[in-house]
C-alpha cells in the first residue's frame, strides 16, 4: 500500500493504517532523533511527540507523497528543542552554549530519507531479491561480484541476471512508492 | 555494446554524476538503469537503519486509540450574546405580574440558539430554535436535564417544566455544543 493509500484510510479512522505507517517509517524517526546527540530518554521522546504531532496535524496535512519529509521535519525540530532543554540545564553549571548551524544539516537529513525508502522498497521484494539488492547498495565499494555471489551462495554467473531482475521490480516498486528520481529517461537519450 | 559494467565501474560512474555519451553506458539501458539507482541512493558500506524498540512503536500507535472517542464528539461551549433580563424592562409593556417572560441568544462557531422562557402560574413554558451554520448536516437533539427533545419540522423545540433549566445542550452525531449554565434569579436594579 502506498503512503496515499495508508493516508486515505487513517484519515478515515484506520487504526490498522496507522500501525503499518509507524512500522513503515520508525526507523526513519529514529535515525533523525538518534543523530541529534540526544539522551536514550530523549530520542524516545522525540519519537513519541513526531508521531503525536504527526497525529494532530493529520487534517492539514494535504500532500501525504510528502510524508517521509514531513516527520524528518518535524523529528528534526522536536530534536532540537529537547536538545535546547537540555543544553539550559547544562549552562546552568557550566559556559552556556549556542547551538551551531551544523544540526542535523538537510543533505544528511535528505540522504537519511532516501535510505529509508530503498529500505522500504527493498522489504517489498521477495526474500531472494532483498538479499541481492541488499548487498548490491549496501556492500563496501570495493566489494566484488564474485564475493556478492559467494555470499549470496549462488553461482557467478546466474548474478547478472538475477540481479538486472531484482533491480527492475526494485526499481518499479520505489516509482509505485513516489519515487521519480530514477524513472527511465528514453525520450531523452544519451 | 559489450560486457556489462561491473559494481565498481557503475559505482564510479554514479558518483560522477553525469552520463558519458559515448561507450558501454550510453547503450546500454540495463547498466544505465542500475547507475541512476546507485547515484539515487549512494548508501555503500552504510549500515540499514536501526529499528526502535517494540514498546516505542505500540506506544505510537496507541494515539489513535487514545484520541478516538474525543475525535468522535467535538464538545463546543456557546456563549451568551443576548439576554432580555439584563436589558432596562420597559414599563407597561408587558402587563400583569403573573406572566415572567425571558429571551435569550446563544452563538458557537456551528450555531445560533434562541430560547424563549415564559412563566405562567407554576408552569414554564419554553420555545427555542436552533439556526446551524454550514457545518452541521444531521439531527440536532436539545438535552435538557434527562429530557430529550427533537426539532418539529419548523425547526422548533417546544416544551414545559415546573422549574427552568441549568443546563440546556444541543448535540448531533458528532459535536456537543453546551449553552452556559443559566441563572432564573432576576437581578433587581436599583
Amino acid at each position: 500500500m502506498t503512503d496515499q493509500q495508508l493516508w486515505q484510510n487513517i484519515l478515515a479512522g484506520d487504526e490498522e493504517s496507522w500501525a503499518q505507517l509507524i512500522q513503515r517509517y520508525q526507523s526513519l524517526v529514529y535515525a533523525v532523533a538518534s543523530r541529534a546527540g540526544l539522551s536514550m530518554a530523549d530520542i524516545s521522546d522525540c519519537f513519541q511527540q513526531t508521531w503525536v504531532s504527526l497525529y494532530n496535524h493529520r487534517k492539514n496535512l494535504t500532500n501525504p507523497s510528502r510524508l517521509s519529509a514531513w516527520l524528518v521535519t518535524t523529528a528534526k525540530r522536536e530534536a532540537f528543542r529537547l536538545k535546547e532543554l537540555a543544553s539550559r540545564t547544562v549552562s546552568d553549571n557550566l559556559d552556556s552554549q549556542e547551538p551551531d548551524g551544523r544540526f542535523l544539516p538537510d543533505e544528511e537529513l535528505e540522504h537519511l530519507e532516501n535510505q529509508a525508502h530503498l529500505e522500504i522498497a527493498i522489504d517489498q521484494l521477495d526474500r531472494r531479491c532483498q538479499d541481492l539488492v541488499e548487498l548490491f547498495f549496501f556492500a563496501p565499494e570495493n566489494l566484488s561480484y564474485k564475493q556478492i555471489a559467494s555470499t549470496l551462495g549462488i553461482p557467478m554467473n546466474s548474478l547478472g541476471p538475477i540481479r538486472k531482475r531484482c533491480l527492475e521490480r526494485l526499481r518499479k516498486i520505489l516509482i509505485k512508492n513516489g519515487f521519480e528520481g530514477i524513472r527511465n529517461d528514453d525520450s531523452n537519450p544519451l | 555494446m559489450g560486457k556489462h559494467m561491473n559494481r565498481k565501474e557503475l559505482i564510479d560512474a554514479a558518483k560522477k554524476q553525469t552520463l558519458p555519451k559515448s561507450g558501454h553506458l550510453a547503450e546500454c539501458q540495463e547498466c544505465r538503469n542500475a547507475v541512476k539507482l546507485l547515484e539515487a541512493f549512494p548508501v555503500f558500506g552504510a549500515l540499514p537503519l536501526n529499528d526502535v524498540p517494540k514498546a516505542w512503536i505500540d506506544r505510537a500507535v496507541s494515539i489513535i486509540k487514545e484520541s478516538g472517542i474525543s475525535d468522535k464528539i467535538r464538545i463546543i461551549k456557546a456563549k451568551l450574546v443576548f439576554d432580555s433580563w439584563t436589558k432596562p424592562q420597559i414599563v407597561g409593556v408587558r402587563g400583569g405580574n403573573s406572566i415572567c417572560d425571558r429571551r435569550l441568544r446563544f452563538e458557537s462557531d456551528t450555531i445560533s440558539f434562541d430560547l424563549r422562557a415564559e412563566k405562567r402560574e407554576k408552569i414554564w413554558t419554553f420555545m427555542a430554535r436552533a439556526s446551524k451554520k454550514d457545518i452541521i448536516e444531521d439531527t440536532l437533539i436539545l438535552a435538557v436535564g434527562r429530557q430529550r427533545f427533537q426539532a418539529d419540522k419548523s425547526g422548533i423545540f417546544e416544551w414545559q417544566a415546573s422549574r427552568p433549566p441549568k443546563n440546556i445542550t444541543l448535540h448531533t452525531k458528532t459535536i456537543s455544543i453546551g449553552l452556559p449554565e443559566l441563572s432564573w434569579k432576576k437581578q433587581r436594579s436599583n
